[in-house]
């Protein structure tokens, strides 16, 4: 990861971290009020249960006891030894650093592309609200986008075995960066510096993921008590507590006889996108693995605005293609109207009771709209890209759908 | 699945003009794979999905055989008791011709094939456990030796012993043992006359039985017939003595509750009582069923408040009017029925009325006790009011001593016997012996038992029929298999007369079927009709189904007019 | 022909195939919640009253109520439900016992509540323990379209819903004869589905027909009973005044007044044995009242035969005992004997063993910390190592 440490880069770099170390130390109860709020931290990402978890750990009982916990055993096993908040504010810096190295080296096929500056994509994550609320909410969601990045910026930078081990981690961690596997796979067989065959990274993806489920049987005593709690919860989303996403409502409402088959459904649904999005933008992995993740931040069982400040993350490398985009004003006004009104909603619910449950979930779903547009609209904006590369005569024409 | 929808159309040609290029093979290409990417996670996986998610789980049962059990096809065409004679001081060939007369005139007395008497001549007597003392001579080792398998328990032991005068047929007052003086004279008349004795004994016992069948199984014609043929009276007694009584279980809880309107007496000497009372019956009931003993005291519980005792002129305390003591139980404030375990609870209450009501009685009739059928007794007791030190006037008494619980207690035990369905005294009021009713006690249960587990499983293969969405788990049909070994088990226990091993099998197979047909699992699915299937598919009928669809169809349609183009 | 035996064909018929009607149970339940429904719970806790009134103890009734307009901060006489604008009558009083309120009182609890089907562990109290002497009166009232009842605004029961749940009690013999009521908007169409037989089932109105409230308590602010339900407890309160009475539901069904009522209440016969005319004859507390069949035990013969009783049991006592003495004696044979009986069930029975959670031992040893401390940085180094090594292994 070579970075030109220059005083730009370093003042972003160190006003990011300074920031979020000042808030830990000067101000610990805001810490606790944002890893109490529903958009913040969900069932699997609480680190509230992640303490839970890790008392019973320390105290000699499985971890996943009580029902509280449920994620992976290896990061009861991280917290153990090191401290949260300084882990929080590391992984926030090392994203930070990749995403700025990714930057660096990301060379577009477009003429609208301009060479990247990473450092401005780094200050873009860092000082991204939603990325420093997740931060300092203690969102074990961090875990899983660090993975990813992991994985693309391996894969971009020619380490074939060590993007399908980060890969592996984010799957292990929270199952769905499995999903990441075809584009990540394409980005690396694109790429012709290193030579790697498909099947053996298929295999080496399984053989890490293999690893790290097999560490669970050191780390704690009950196998299956992990798989059911850590990823049955998941799949089966049997914690119904409010989030940003669009599947608890649902669930609660729908009639319990149908339950199993919409859960089925709604999973489908997220598998779904994954080879349509990898056949059509073959030429540009990256952005499939970037509007993915959007998705994901929607469609998710329990997503969260760390979900979101990942998407984030990565978006701003395509801001080339601003131009081409028709609905960002709409797009980034009902996201930060939805942000502001959620918590107010939430709190008109449940605590004032002055409001009901719908009020919520109604600004959950302009939130899911709003990504929606976003995602929706940067995809119609690269097609419409590779489009012009393809007739160049057309630029800057009105087009027609057919 | 947006994106099928928004993208195949966008990587369709777009143009300004009229007529738009032709599309380059490459793009053709691309879409189809993208519409084929989203098929195959419909077809591999959304199906496989629907199927297994939208099917409601039903464990294969084993219908026919369960629907067999209930109407009694696989029931035992007879359910032989079997009784042991002995006959040490009768020559040998004498005993055999008693036993085979005897037999010949019980079948003559008896159709009804349930509980019918099998007599054998087994050499019990010589070989019997202590009795040494009792001076038996062991002349003739005549008949079969009791450890032999082909018999079954005894119901009965008769002695039979040379007489010089008449034939007589003596039971022990206590355990299920007879003796019978044979006359040297009178051969012929004496096998009539102990069959008819033997019959009369288990008659009563036969009529339960087939009430029982005739109320539990469907097909009862030899029950209702043996029924008819027996006089009205004793029927419809044996009938109001099984009503009474509480439903056969493996387990009761027995709960003693003193209910004080006052704040005194406090305590009571329950302990001693139990054990004095309660604890012989219970442990001679043990093998049985099993019981449980609890005991409460709770002060100032009045009687419900819609009662009200009314005072004669001249009289002193209170009378209690006869229709009211239905109600008397206040079951909104008194602790009981506290639903401990599976079994149920048989309630007895000792109440002492407040001061001011003693003697408490009930109007017209001289006890104060009564009994409530399949729920438990209730007693009223009038304690003898005590000088109070304290004030010098008289009050209750604060501790319920033994001697004033005694009548109490020997009520409940005798309420006990009844609430179980022990039988009772016969038609002449006279009492069996009591080993004897007590085994004919666990004869029934038995048989009550095995006849309700055979009736559960013939419901629950009806009802699994009949509600085509009711969801039928694993544990059920586990549980179905389980208790219909246990009846065929209980069935080849009867055969063989061989009541503990029955009642085990019948108790489990009870327990089972029952378990079974309450599962809580078979709730699920209340009824949801079609056009409400429709709604909750529509959605994704409507924006989902319909771009995959067009995109399909769109390719097929290339597909042949690629195939119409290249053949002409 | 012996003159009993001549009684007993005649009788045979009314005493084996219909077996004795032994208890008396009830059933109430509102549905609907919220202040603006007072007259539901009104309703059900009228009924309440005349079952109690009649006889039915409270262990017998399971009383449902979705919810307590007896403390409704919009109750101007707080603690108190009355049926009637003149407020005579407390309807909650000090002796009510509600076995199901707010939101216990669902679709799936009603269903669990006919058929019996719990987990274990619900307390008697809630369940309807019937068996197959047992009478069952079942009320229900709350909002209603054509063949469907609303519960609590958020589910509803079906017609269907009920007729398989009375089928399965009929399946297992949980009611000797049943009569349905119910209150509500197109109430007859709740029980068009019903086929098990042994039920009298009645509504207070056709199918695209409302039923209406009766009238307004200007002080409480709302409707205070149902027009239906009142006039059903007119009759009750006026005609049948005791456990006694001899008056049929014949007479009840024929008190129905379509202009007082303002909708047509329908009855339906077909299902109960006899028909019309048997069910007609049927008298009211036969529903609405309990059984009288105390035994009372005023001589004491029973209690003086059992005293010979104790001596002989005493001497049983000791048998037992010595037998199992002697049991003991031969353990082995015993053991012989108890094996071949569990064989043949031992197949299946043999529970499965249960994995057992170490719950509730709380390890806090300082050598389990290190280990496991060591053992989770074994597995942190190992990945990192793995991390590392990674690109070299190609």
């Amino acid at each position: 990861m070579a970075i030109s440490l220059d005083r730009q880069t370093v003042s972003i770099y160190a006003g990011a971290a300074l920031l979020r170390l000042l808030v830990f130390v000067a101000f610990p109860d805001l810490s606790d009020f944002l890893g109490s709020q529903v958009e913040i931290s969900t069932p699997i990402s609480s680190f509230k249960r992640l303490q839970e978890g890790l008392f019973l750990y320390q105290h000699g009982l499985s971890p996943y006891d009580g029902g509280v916990y449920h994620q992976a055993p290896l990061l009861l096993v991280i917290f153990e030894i090191l401290p949260s908040a300084l882990v929080f504010v590391a992984l926030d810096i090392l994203n930070a650093v990749s995403l700025h190295t990714i930057a660096n080296n990301l060379d577009i096929p477009s003429r609208r592309f301009r060479k990247l500056d990473g450092t401005l994509i780094a200050a873009a994550y860092l000082f991204n609200p939603f990325t420093i609320l997740s931060c300092l909410g203690k969102s074990t969601s961090i875990f899983t986008n660090t993975a990813i990045i992991q994985a693309v910026f391996n894969a971009q930078s020619g380490n074939p075995l060590r993007a399908m081990f980060s890969l592996a981690i984010g799957t292990y961690l929270s199952m769905y960066p499995g999903l990441l596997l075809p584009p990540t796979l394409l980005m690396i067989l694109k790429n012709k510096d290193q030579p790697a065959s498909l099947a053996s990274l298929v295999m080496s993806y399984i053989g890490a993921l293999a690893a790290l489920l097999s560490t669970t049987i050191i780390l704690t005593d009950g196998f299956w008590d992990f798989l059911s709690s850590c990823y049955g919860a998941q799949l089966t989303v049997t914690d119904l507590t409010p989030n940003v996403g669009l599947w608890w409502y649902f669930f609660i409402e729908i009639f319990d006889s149908f339950r199993d088959f919409f859960i089925g459904v709604f999973w489908l649904h997220l598998v779904g996108y994954v080879g349509g999005l990898t056949f059509r933008l073959q030429s540009q992995p990256l952005f499939v693995i970037t509007s993915l993740l959007g998705l994901f931040a929607i469609f998710k069982p329990y997503p969260s605005i760390a979900d979101v400040s990942l998407y984030l993350g990565f978006l701003p490398m395509y801001s080339h293609i601003l131009p081409l985009t028709r609905y960002t004003f709409i797009a980034a006004s009902v996201l930060l109207y939805s942000t502001l009104l959620g918590p107010a909603f939430y709190h008109l619910w449940i605590y004032a009771g002055s409001g009901n449950a719908n009020f919520f979930y109604a600004i959950t779903l302009v939130w899911s709209l709003g990504l929606t547009i976003l995602v929706g609209d940067t995809l119609f904006a690269v097609l419409r890209d590779e489009w012009e590369i393809e007739r160049p005569e057309m630029k800057g024409k009105s087009v027609r759908q057919i | 699945m947006k994106p099928a929808a928004a993208n195949s159309p966008t990587s369709a040609a777009m143009t300004t003009t009229k007529q738009p290029p032709p599309e380059k093979p490459e793009a053709v290409r691309l879409r189809t794979k993208i519409v084929l990417s989203f098929w195959a996670v419909i077809l591999l996986l959304g199906f496989p999905t629907w199927w297994q998610t939208t099917s409601i789980y039903r464990a294969d049962l084993p219908l026919q055989d369960m629907l067999n059990w209930a109407e009694g096809l696989n029931t035992p065409t007879s359910i032989p008791l079997h009784i042991w004679v002995s006959a040490p001081n009768l020559p040998c060939p004498d005993a055999q011709r008693i036993v085979r007369e005897t037999q010949q005139a019980l079948d003559d007395l008896n159709e009804y094939p349930t509980l019918h008497q099998r007599l054998y001549l087994v050499n019990w007597w010589s070989t019997g456990k202590d009795n040494k003392e009792e001076k038996g001579t062991p002349s003739t080792s005549c008949g079969e030796n009791p450890s032999s398998p082909d018999l079954g328990d005894p119901a009965l032991r008769v002695l039979l012993e040379p007489a010089k005068d008449g034939f007589a047929f003596e039971l022990d007052p206590v355990i299920a043992k007879a003796v019978v003086y044979i006359p040297r004279t009178d051969a012929n008349n004496v096998s009539k006359r102990l069959a008819e004795n033997l019959h009369e004994l288990f008659k009563e016992e036969q009529v339960a039985a087939a009430l029982q069948t005739v109320a539990l199984a469907s097909h009862t014609q030899n029950a209702q017939a043996f029924l008819r043929s027996q006089p009205y009276d004793v029927v419809t007694r044996i009938e109001k003595q099984i009503n009474r009584a509480y439903k056969s279980s493996s387990e009761f809880h027995l709960t003693f509750s003193l209910f004080t309107a006052g704040g005194v007496p406090s305590s009571w000497d329950v302990q001693d009582a139990l054990s004095k009372h309660i604890q012989p019956l219970v442990q001679a009931l043990s093998n049985t069923s099993e019981f449980d003993i609890t005991t409460q005291i709770q002060l100032y519980s009045s009687y419900s408040p819609a009662i009200q005792p009314v005072t004669k002129e001249g009289m002193e305390g209170a009378f209690l009017q006869q229709k009211d003591l239905t109600a008397f139980v206040n079951a909104a404030e008194w602790p009981l029925a506290p639903s401990i375990g599976d079994g149920p609870t048989i309630n007895f209450i000792l109440y002492v009325p407040v001061q001011d009501e003693i003697p408490l009685k009930i109007d017209g009739v001289e006890g104060t006790s009564w009994l409530i059928p399949q729920w438990g007794g209730i007693q009223i007791t009038n304690p003898p009011l005590q000088p109070d030190p304290m004030t010098g006037g008289m009050s209750l008494p604060a501790h319920l001593a033994g001697e004033l619980l005694r009548q109490p207690f020997e009520t409940f035990s005798s309420q006990l016997l009844s609430l179980l369905g022990v039988p009772q005294a016969n038609q002449s009021g006279k009492l069996l012996p009591l080993q004897l009713r007590l085994d004919a006690y666990k004869r029934f249960s038995t048989l009550t038992l095995y006849l309700k587990a055979a009736s559960s499983l013939g419901s629950l293969a009806r009802l699994a029929q009949r509600l085509s969405n009711i969801p039928i788990q694993k544990h059920v049909a586990e549980l179905v298999d389980d208790a219909i070994g246990n009846l065929t088990a209980a069935e080849h226990a009867f055969l063989e007369s061989r009541w503990d091993a029955a009642l085990i099998h019948s108790r489990i197979a009870y327990r089972d079927s029952e378990k079974a047909f309450f599962d809580k699992s078979m709730v699920g699915q209340v009824y949801f009709p079609d056009e409400h299937k429709v709604a909750v598919y529509l959605p994704l009928l409507g924006p989902i189904g319909v771009p995959l669809l067009v995109g399909l169809l769109r390719e097929i349609k290339r597909l042949v007019v690629r195939k119409r183009g290249i053949t002409p | 022909m012996r003159p009993s035996q001549f009684l007993w064909t005649l009788l045979s018929l009314v005493t084996v195939t219909c077996a004795a009607h032994t208890s008396n149970w009830a059933v109430l339940v509102s549905t609907s919640r919220f202040w603006f429904n007072y007259r539901h719970l009104a309703n059900t806790l009228s009924l309440y009253r005349t079952v109690k009134r009649l006889g039915i103890p409270d262990s017998q009734i399971l009383l449902l109520l979705p919810d307590d307009m007896a403390c409704n901060p919009r109750n101007a006489f707080s603690g108190t439900v009355y049926s009637n604008a003149d407020r005579r009558m407390d309807l909650y009083g000090e002796n009510v016992e509600v076995d199901y309120r707010g939101y216990e009182v669902t679709v799936e609890n009603f269903i669990r509540l006919l058929t019996d089907r719990w987990e274990e562990g619900v307390p008697a109290s809630k369940r309807l323990q019937t068996d197959e002497g047992s009478n069952i009166l079942i009320y229900m009232t709350g909002h209603g379209g054509s063949e469907f009842l609303k519960f609590q605004d958020s589910e509803e029961i079906s017609s269907w819903d009920l007729a398989d749940a009375f089928s399965q009690m009929r399946e297992k013999k949980r009611y000797n004869e049943m009569l349905f009521m119910i209150d509500t908007c197109q109430a007859n169409t709740l029980y068009r589905q019903f086929y098990t037989p042994g039920i009298i089932a009645t509504g207070s109105s056709e199918e695209d027909e409302s039923s209406y409230s009766h009238h307004a308590d200007n002080d409480v602010g709302v409707a205070v009973i149902d027009r239906w339900t009142y006039y059903v407890l007119e009759f009750l309160e006026t005609q049948v005044t005791g456990p006694t009475s001899d008056k049929t539901l014949g007479d009840l069904f024929d008190s129905y007044d379509v202009g007082k009522i303002h909708s047509n209440p329908g009855v339906r016969w077909d299902l109960f044995p006899g028909g019309e005319q048997a069910g007609r004859s049927r008298r009211v507390v036969d529903f609405f009242g309990n059984v009288q069949n105390v035994e009372l035990q005023g001589n004491k013969s029973g209690v003086e035969l059992l005293k010979d009783d104790l001596e002989g049991l005493k001497r049983l006592v000791r048998d037992y005992e010595s037998f199992a003495a002697a049991q003991e004696n031969n353990n082995t044979e015993m053991l012989d004997v108890l094996q071949r009986r569990t064989e043949p069930t031992n197949g299946k029975n043999t529970p499965p063993l249960t994995k057992q959670n170490p719950v509730g031992r709380v390890n806090t040893s300082e050598t389990s910390q290190w280990t496991r401390r060591i053992g989770g940085a074994t597995v942190l180094s190992g990945l990192a190592a793995l991390w590392y090594f990674a690109p070299k292994l190609v």
